[in-house]
């Protein structure tokens, strides 16, 4: 699969390398130099581009007309609506996936701003704790008589 | 009105405190609480919430639902066109507009239903108008521009001539002149001077006519 993925930062690379690892054709695309130039440094066999993804041009020589899948991975909740809404809306991407950093803006990352998958880690970490919590021997709760 | 402003900066404050003043209902968010205090006077009587511009609950504090007009004016592009389409989609606002820094974007946001201010494009298109018209300014637009106020100065080679030689009837009408730093309304047979300053109405067919007047083009 051909998969784009918006955002260099620790989460997109994390990201891509873990698609690479699966022989999936990775393109990263990040406005920051130096995070692009850390990528390269590393060595990842994916295709780098340095750009701002909330661009459609951008997107464009980035190849998104070809992927099959968008990652918006970047650190900032803002960006990641509108890459998503770029990629479903004027890309007509068939798959987006969104990065959500603030849980409070989760209820945005929905079909609404063409985002078909929400990656939220700080939600997933809280229903892991949640769920380790409920699963827990408990201490005998002592009765009001007690 | 019920205004809620997300943004408090020049523009967002300028807008707050002036509509506020005019007796609308104003809210202004800003991510930074201590904008209100750099930008906002005392005297303002809307509400000010610290937070995000797309922040459910805060929005709902602003008023969001009962809101008719919507501005999102902050710094960020991107948080615009997101706070601003949530007002005019999820809230249905009435009126939603974002100010947008990148004439590239802007048009795509358009497309996505977001009415924009391209504040670049705009002051660009102006500084051009200035260039290109230095003593043809246009001061006033009625209609959609079909109609304007221009002034312009005094081409030497008309002074001595008389007014009604600029009148073209539903075209050009010469209704103020400047001589000496007085103005008055010209008459049917007021003479043009030198150093003049004229103020025209005129419609957009009959700009090339007044060039020819003046001299211009």
């Amino acid at each position: 699969m051909r998969v784009l993925i918006a955002g260099a930062g620790a989460f997109g690379s994390f990201i891509a390398q873990d698609l690479l690892g699966q022989n999936h054709e990775v393109t990263v695309l990040d406005q920051n130099k130096a995070v692009v130039a850390e990528l390269t440094d590393r060595q990842l066999s994916c295709r780098l581009v340095i750009g701002d993804a909330c661009e459609p041009r951008v997107l464009e020589s980035a190849g998104i007309l070809r992927a099959d899948v968008v990652i918006a991975a970047t650190g900032d909740d803002e960006d990641n609506l509108v890459i998503a809404l770029l990629a479903h809306q004027e890309f007509q991407v068939p798959r987006v996936v969104a990065r959500v950093n603030d849980p409070r803006n989760g209820w945005l990352f929905s079909e609404w701003w063409g985002v078909d998958q929400a990656l939220s880690a700080p939600d997933a970490f809280l229903s892991l704790v949640e769920e380790k919590v409920k699963s827990a021997p408990h201490h005998p709760v002592p009765t009001q008589e007690g | 009105m019920k205004v809620i402003i997300i943004g408090c900066g020049r523009v967002g404050s300028t807008l707050a405190t002036g509509l506020d003043a005019e007796g609308h209902a104003v809210a202004i968010i800003d991510k930074r609480g201590d904008a209100f205090e750099r930008w906002i006077p005392e005297a303002f009587s809307g509400l000010r919430l610290k937070g995000s511009g797309f922040d459910r609950e805060l929005l709902e504090q602003a008023g969001i639902e009962e809101a008719d007009a919507f501005l999102a004016v902050t710094n960020g592009d991107n948080s615009n066109v997101v706070s601003a389409r949530i007002a005019s989609e999820h809230y249905k606002v009435p009126k939603v507009i974002a100010r947008i820094y990148d004439p590239r974007r802007a048009d795509i946001y358009r497309r996505l239903g977001i009415p924009t201010v391209a504040t670049v494009t705009w002051t660009v298109g102006k500084i051009r108008d200035l260039l290109s018209y230095t003593e043809y300014e246009e001061e006033a637009s009625y209609g959609n521009g079909e109609i304007a106020l221009i002034r312009a100065d005094l081409p030497l080679h008309l002074a001595g001539r008389k007014v009604t030689d600029l009148q073209v009837p539903g075209e050009i009408s010469l209704i103020e002149i400047t001589r000496k730093g007085r103005a008055f309304i010209p008459g049917a047979g007021s003479v043009l001077a030198e150093g003049d300053v004229l103020r025209f109405i005129i419609s957009r067919d009959g700009v090339g006519m007044l060039d020819k007047f003046l001299g211009r083009g």
